[in-house]
This record gives C-alpha cells, sequence and structure tokens, in this order.
C-alpha cells in the first residue's frame, strides 16, 4: 500500500506542531508518547499500522476549526476519526499528519419528538441514538454492524447502511442536517430539523465523503416509529443458487422486507457452532427474511414470502412465532463475524454490492476462485441489497497467505464491477480500495470527483491518500481555457 | 437562435462542445413548464432535451427503472402497478405531467420520503 510521501519538513516541526496545538487544546486532549499514539495507529482494517504524527482530542467546534485553521496554515495533512471502527482504512493516520479524533464530542444534544428528530455530537455512538428513544417507541434505523462501536460522525463520513436499510434506507436518507467545519476553520452549517436541505444538495455530497471534504461536528438524525410488529423467516436451501433466486424474486415481487440476510454453508455451520440456536445444518444456504409493519399486513406477507421460497426449492422454513424467537434468528447473523473468526486466524471481510439477480452467478464465480487461490470463504451478506461481505480465511503467519488474500479480495470486487455491481456497499474506499477504483471510474470520472474535493479542500491536506488512486495538485485538474488572451487565475503557478 | 434536439448522448454532447467552443450560453429546455417564470432568456442556442425520452430498462427484482431524461412521469406510472410497485413521483404542473429530469433538477420532493 504507497500512502502519499511524509513531509519531512512538517515531522522535524513536530515539537512546535505539539506546542501550537496544545495552546488549542489544553489538558489531556493532545496526545504525543509512542505508547498512547499506538492505540490510534490502526482502524478496523488492522492489516494497515502507521503511527500518527500527533493525535489531537478537541472537545469544542472553535476547538475544530483553530486545529483545521493551524494545519492548513503550516502544511500539515489532518486524518478525521471517529471510533475507529472503519473497515475500509478510512481513518488509517499518516506518518507526517495530525490524527484528529472526535470521541470527545459524544453528547446527544436534543431530542425531539414532534419533528421527529435527535441532534447530536459526532462522536455519539449508532446504538446510543435508538436506545436514547426507545423507551417513547423510537429508534434510528441504519444499523452497522458495529453499530455498538460506530459513531454517527463515521456513519456520515461512510454513508453507513446495516441490515434495515434495505426498507429504511442508508445513513443519506436517515439525516436531516450537519454541522461540519473546512479544512480552513471555516463552520457551516447544512439542512436542519426540516426535510429538503436548501439549495444544492451539499449535505448528500457530504454523506460518504470519507473525511475528505470537512469535519462533521453535529448531526440531527431522523427518528422513526419502531414498527408495531416484526417477524422473521428461516429459509433453508438446497443451493446457494436457490437461495440467491428466491432473493430476486422476493423483491420482484414488491415485497421489500425489513431485512433479508443471507448465510452459505461455512457461515451457517460457524455461527451454529458458536451460538447455537438451531439454524439447519443440512443446507447449503440460509436465508433470514424479516417482514415488519402492522400484524395483518406482517402476517400477509409472511405468507407471501413462504410460498416465493417453496417455489424456489427451500427445503426448510421457520416463521418466528415471538419476539423470543424473532431474536435467535438473529443471533446467529449478528455473530457471523465473531464465529467465522474461530474458525479460522485471520480473515479479511470484502464489501462489494452487484445487481441482486446476478447474486447466483457471483457465488458460483466466487467459489472457482476460493479454488483457484486456494483460501476458503465464507458469506454472510446484505442479500436484500446485493451488497456482499465474503470472508476470505487465511493465516496471516503463513508467508504469503495476506497477499493471497488481498489478491482473491480484489478479484471478487473486479466481478461486482464486471457484473453490473460497484466496488463497495458500505464499508467505503478508504485505503482498501482505492487502487481498484480505476476499473470502475475512467479517469475524467475522477478528476470530476477531485474536483469536487478541490472546491473543499484546495490543498489536499484532508484525509489524503485515501479513496483517490492518484494525487493531483488542484490546479491539474482543470483544462485551461483562454478566452481572449485572458489567463483565468494568472496568479497560480502553472505546470 | 439555434436550436439543437440531440436523440442521444453523442450528439448531446457535440451539441454542449460546439456552444462551449463557440463561447456561446445555452438555453436547456426540457418540457417548457417553467418557460414562463420569470423574464425570457435570449441566449443564442437552445438545448432541446425532448427526444432524449423513453424507457431503456425496467428490472423489477432491482427496483431500478432507466429512463430517458425527458420521460414523462406518467409513461412510467402504469408501468409499475404490475410488479407492486408505484413511483410516489406522480406530480402534474399546469396540468402537464413532469419529465424525469424535471423532478430531478427542481428537487421535487414526495410524501414518502
Amino acid at each position: 500500500m504507497r500512502m502519499p510521501a511524509p513531509d519531512a519538513t512538517v515531522i522535524e516541526r513536530r515539537a512546535d506542531i505539539v506546542e501550537a496545538l496544545r495552546g488549542i487544546v489544553p489538558g489531556e486532549g493532545v496526545i504525543v508518547s509512542e505508547a498512547e499514539r499506538r492505540v490510534y495507529e490502526s482502524d478496523g482494517l488492522t492489516a494497515y499500522r502507521q503511527l500518527p504524527l500527533v493525535v489531537v482530542l478537541p472537545s469544542t467546534v472553535e476547538q475544530v476549526a483553530a486545529v483545521l485553521r493551524y494545519c492548513k496554515e503550516i502544511g500539515a495533512k489532518v486524518v478525521p476519526r471517529g471510533a475507529g471502527t472503519s473497515l475500509s482504512g478510512g481513518a488509517l493516520p499518516l506518518a507526517d499528519g495530525v490524527l484528529l479524533g472526535m470521541a470527545k464530542f459524544n453528547r446527544i444534544l436534543e431530542i425531539d419528538y414532534e419533528n421527529r428528530c435527535a441532534v447530536v455530537q459526532p462522536g455519539v455512538t449508532n446504538l446510543a441514538i435508538s436506545k436514547a428513544v426507545e423507551h417513547a417507541g423510537f429508534y434510528y434505523a441504519p444499523d452497522p454492524s458495529s453499530q455498538i462501536a460506530c459513531t454517527i460522525g463515521g456513519n456520515v463520513a461512510e454513508n453507513s447502511g446495516g441490515v434495515h436499510c434495505l426498507k429504511y434506507g442508508l445513513t443519506t436518507n436517515n439525516i436531516l442536517g450537519i454541522e461540519m467545519v473546512l479544512m480552513n476553520g471555516e463552520i457551516i452549517r447544512l439542512g436542519g430539523k426540516h426535510l429538503d436541505a436548501e439549495n444544492y444538495d451539499v449535505l448528500g455530497v457530504m454523506t460518504g465523503s470519507e473525511g475528505l471534504l470537512g469535519v462533521v461536528t453535529e448531526v440531527t438524525v431522523r427518528i422513526l416509529p419502531r414498527p408495531t410488529t416484526a417477524r422473521a423467516l428461516l429459509v433453508g436451501f438446497p443451493t446457494t443458487e436457490d437461495a440467491a433466486n428466491c432473493v430476486a424474486a422476493v423483491i420482484g415481487a414488491g415485497i421489500i422486507p425489513a431485512g433479508m440476510e443471507m448465510m452459505d454453508w461455512p457461515a451457517i455451520h460457524a455461527a451454529e457452532a458458536f451460538v447455537k440456536v438451531g439454524y439447519p445444518l443440512n443446507v447449503e444456504a440460509l436465508l433470514i427474511v424479516e417482514l415488519d409493519g402492522a400484524p395483518a399486513e406482517v402476517d400477509h406477507l409472511i405468507d407471501k414470502v413462504e410460498a416465493i421460497a417453496r417455489h424456489h426449492n427451500a427445503t426448510t422454513i421457520q416463521s418466528s412465532r415471538d419476539e423470543t424467537e424473532r431474536l435467535a434468528f438473529w443471533s446467529g447473523r449478528k455473530a457471523a463475524f465473531p464465529a467465522v473468526g474461530r474458525i479460522s486466524p485471520d480473515y479479511y471481510c470484502m464489501d462489494g454490492t452487484i445487481p441482486r439477480a446476478r447474486l447466483a452467478e457471483v457465488l458460483t464465480r466466487m467459489r472457482t476462485m476460493s479454488e483457484q487461490y486456494g483460501l476458503a470463504v465464507a458469506n454472510v451478506f446484505h442479500a436484500g441489497d446485493g451488497n456482499l461481505h465474503p470472508l476470505i480465511l487465511y493465516d496471516a503467519n503463513k508467508p504469503g497467505e495476506i497477499e493471497r488474500a488481498e489478491a482473491f479480495g480484489a478479484d471478487i470486487l473486479k466481478l461486482c464491477v464486471e457484473l453490473g455491481g460497484v466496488l463497495t456497499g458500505e464499508h467505503g474506499v478508504g485505503v482498501e480500495k482505492r487502487d481498484l477504483m480505476g476499473t470502475m471510474f475512467d479517469e475524467c470520472d475522477l478528476a470530476h470527483q477531485q474536483r469536487l474535493k478541490c472546491a473543499f479542500d484546495p490543498d489536499g491536506l484532508l484525509n489524503p491518500g485515501k479513496m483517490f488512486p492518484q494525487l493531483h495538485r488542484c490546479a491539474e485538474l482543470g483544462r485551461l481555457h483562454v478566452h481572449a488572451g485572458r489567463l483565468p487565475f494568472p496568479d497560480l503557478p502553472r505546470f | 437562435m439555434s436550436r439543437f434536439a440531440p436523440a442521444d448522448l453523442d450528439e448531446l454532447r457535440d451539441a454542449i462542445g460546439e456552444a462551449l467552443a463557440m463561447d456561446e450560453p445555452l438555453e436547456v429546455l426540457a418540457g417548457g413548464s417553467k418557460r414562463g417564470l420569470g423574464p425570457p432568456l435570449q441566449l443564442p442556442r437552445m438545448l432541446d432535451s425532448s427526444r432524449l425520452a423513453g424507457i431503456r430498462d425496467y428490472q423489477p427484482s432491482e427496483l431500478v427503472l432507466t429512463a430517458g431524461a425527458a420521460t414523462p412521469i406518467e409513461e412510467i406510472d402504469p408501468r409499475l402497478p404490475r410488479h407492486g410497485r408505484c413511483s410516489l413521483l406522480s406530480r402534474q404542473i399546469w396540468g402537464r405531467s413532469l419529465a424525469c429530469h424535471q423532478l430531478l433538477l427542481a428537487g421535487v420532493p414526495w410524501a414518502a420520503r
């Protein structure tokens, strides 16, 4: 993994930078010692590690603005970080970069039931929002697997999804407004408690921007009334193809389940060995389909999905009779990642999205690749969204296995793009998929995206080395249009 | 005034490229439903997008329908109910159905958002 070359002049000035940051964030908010910085050396993608130059933990918006303004003045890079749960290396530090941790922004500022929203600081965890409003019958819909730890600021940066985003949308569909700080220290607000943010959809641009455009300091999220009824179906199939075809058929029949998840044979066995909830072990694929809404609607849809499943050769069908059983169905799915961790020393979690109708084809080709690379793969994924999470099993202690796992993962993602899908469903590009962006976008596409980045951060100081496979100076990206001999921006150096 | 009505992406690119090369502003016209609002534009070139219309692809299992930008919503809506779908976007202005790009450019909201 090639990252931007560290700027030696910034590293040499480390002592001055630390002193200046301590002037902005007094007390314990500046972390300097190697042992303490080690905590921040990686995020959820632990294959990549780098000690940051220094860590700063501001607790006010003004401090965030002052830190960014100072870093811009001295030309120092900044890597924003929420809880550090990114699976794509979005918060991977830089040797010459200030790591800006937002953990101290951990308060829920306001809950407004009349407007069905909550105003929260970015360091509040995803699950804490639902917990704060559950007594009133509300919840926050996006529910990434890491929801107990991941923060809403990171969710905005990655446009996080989760099991229920099939019906209720991703983060972008569930936030109403943000406050953010630009690299030059300007504090701006987008949207608010109302629907439909004004003017250009900059809120939409920010959501999923992976910390490259600004630092979020407040989020207004939508909260939804919890559905009165939710029931789940546990459906086993003799082949993954049958299960995949069933997924497309359910959606094609006009049914949008609250969640529709799939596990293949290795994942089923790993999960059942871990949680022992009675998953059928004589099937090749298992679907968990959750329907929610009014009781009569849910009962009707359960019947319809059961009929579709039978038509697609389902061999076992169980429907949850009460909440305990519904949660039991889900417990294996929710524990699937740690369960797979028990059967392999290491695994590499991929994230790509394909059209649902191509699920069967992708799973078949993945099996062939698995044999070619000599590495097993377990699949646990959001089938309803076509969002794959293949877990490639490897042993980091065996020479060459991590490289093989990465190459296998890259081939899976290229296959996703080849079949009309995309490189990432919800984990982001980060450093992990950065060098694959060329398989999905041509140079013109990437240049336009980088121009947008330049509008926010013309010096390229905010989270560089992520998302874009090649760094360009902003002036390189514009085609020079000389009209009537007048050179635009004559003060800019030309390359 | 020169009026261009491209039939495909290549012709559209050529029309915009030519205006850029001539350094002439371009009025972009869709269905013309809002043309009466505000003072009239008097520009040397008009890009009429009305030929970029028609449903190109509909895959109910993908929850995706692809249509040309000028496709009226009233052409799309009748295709959907047979698969248990509706677009939620049926809107009219002054008795005329809106086209896809009008919904997009105006950010037209719908109740279920």
